[in-house]
């Protein structure tokens, strides 16, 4: 049954990084980026590693994701891009259009702006 | 089959569970990938639970007890960036039947002592993270002062190309 167990793990570890590189908008992949943690830490814990686990958990599963969506908020913030000017409709209106339509609208004006 | 065999078995049910939730996580909208997010950390608390009673290892359930405490602290710290976090009936039944149907197997087969009361701590704070972070939290960003204002003048010293707003940033959620 260890087996079974360790070959989900495996197999939600393979499928949610191969997510995790196909969502190209940062703030989609913020969240993906935390379920990737999640199985990563199950899957240490199925090879007897626990103490593997809980470091995984809270760097993968939290701190990781949060720093990148901390930084979309301030580069989109410093570029001074999406129609609404308040601080929470911010991240929205470019987290709501497609992958390629976010990322092109998001990163590019945020690198142009900045040189 | 044996007793750690079952547990193991029993393991399994929230790893399957993970499977679909993890396709509203890399494909849904935002909101419902906070939720997908939420639940896929219920589910697998409650694996975490399970295995730890499966390997006769007590010790792994720190694991269990890490994830549970910071499961619903990061639904919250990111429904509070990307705006909001919809309420989710879905991740409510789930705490609701998924956390007694594994603690209260986990307690008896425990019997008293200090594992039992871990196991309950865990299973309580479970179900109060999901109970707290699936009702919804727009009116608990409403109430949150806001940490670093946006239209501070002083902080940007390019022009802006958008005309600066009169309306204070503070209330001007327009989502409410």
């Amino acid at each position: 049954m260890t087996d079974v167990l360790l070959a989900l793990a495996l197999l939600l570890v393979a499928v949610t990084a191969t997510a995790a590189v196909l969502n190209r908008e940062p703030v989609r992949q913020a969240l993906v980026l935390s379920f990737l943690g999640l199985a990563l830490a199950l899957l240490f814990t199925f090879v007897q590693a626990p103490d593997v686990s809980l470091s995984q958990l809270a760097v993968g599963s939290a701190v990781t994701p949060l720093m990148i969506v901390l930084t979309v908020r301030k580069v989109r913030r410093d570029a001074g891009t999406g129609p609404g000017p308040g601080p929470d409709s911010g991240p929205d209106p470019s987290a709501n259009t497609g992958p390629a339509h976010g990322r092109s609208g998001g990163d590019g004006p945020g690198e142009g702006g900045r040189r | 089959m044996s007793a750690s065999e079952g547990w193991l078995a029993a393991a399994v049910v929230p790893l399957l569970g993970l499977l679909p939730v993890l396709w509203y996580a890399a494909t849904g909208a935002p909101s419902s990938r906070l939720v997908a997010q939420n639940l896929a950390q219920l589910l697998g608390a409650l694996a975490l639970l399970l295995s730890a009673q499966g390997f006769g290892r007590p010790d792994y359930l720190d694991v269990a007890l890490v994830l549970a405490v910071l499961a619903p602290a990061g639904t919250l710290v990111y429904a509070r960036f990307l705006g909001g976090l919809p309420p989710a009936r879905v991740v409510r039944w789930t705490a609701l039947v998924g956390v007694p149907s594994a603690v209260v197997p986990l307690c008896v087969a425990a019997g008293p002592g200090r594992q039992a009361v871990k196991v309950l701590v865990i299973g309580a704070l479970l179900l109060a993270g999901a109970l707290v972070t699936s009702g919804g939290s727009q009116s608990s960003t409403e109430t949150e002062p806001e940490p670093e204002p946006d239209a501070e003048p002083g902080r940007d010293p390019r022009p802006r190309p958008a005309p600066a707003p009169d309306s204070p940033p503070r209330e001007a959620s327009p989502r409410d």
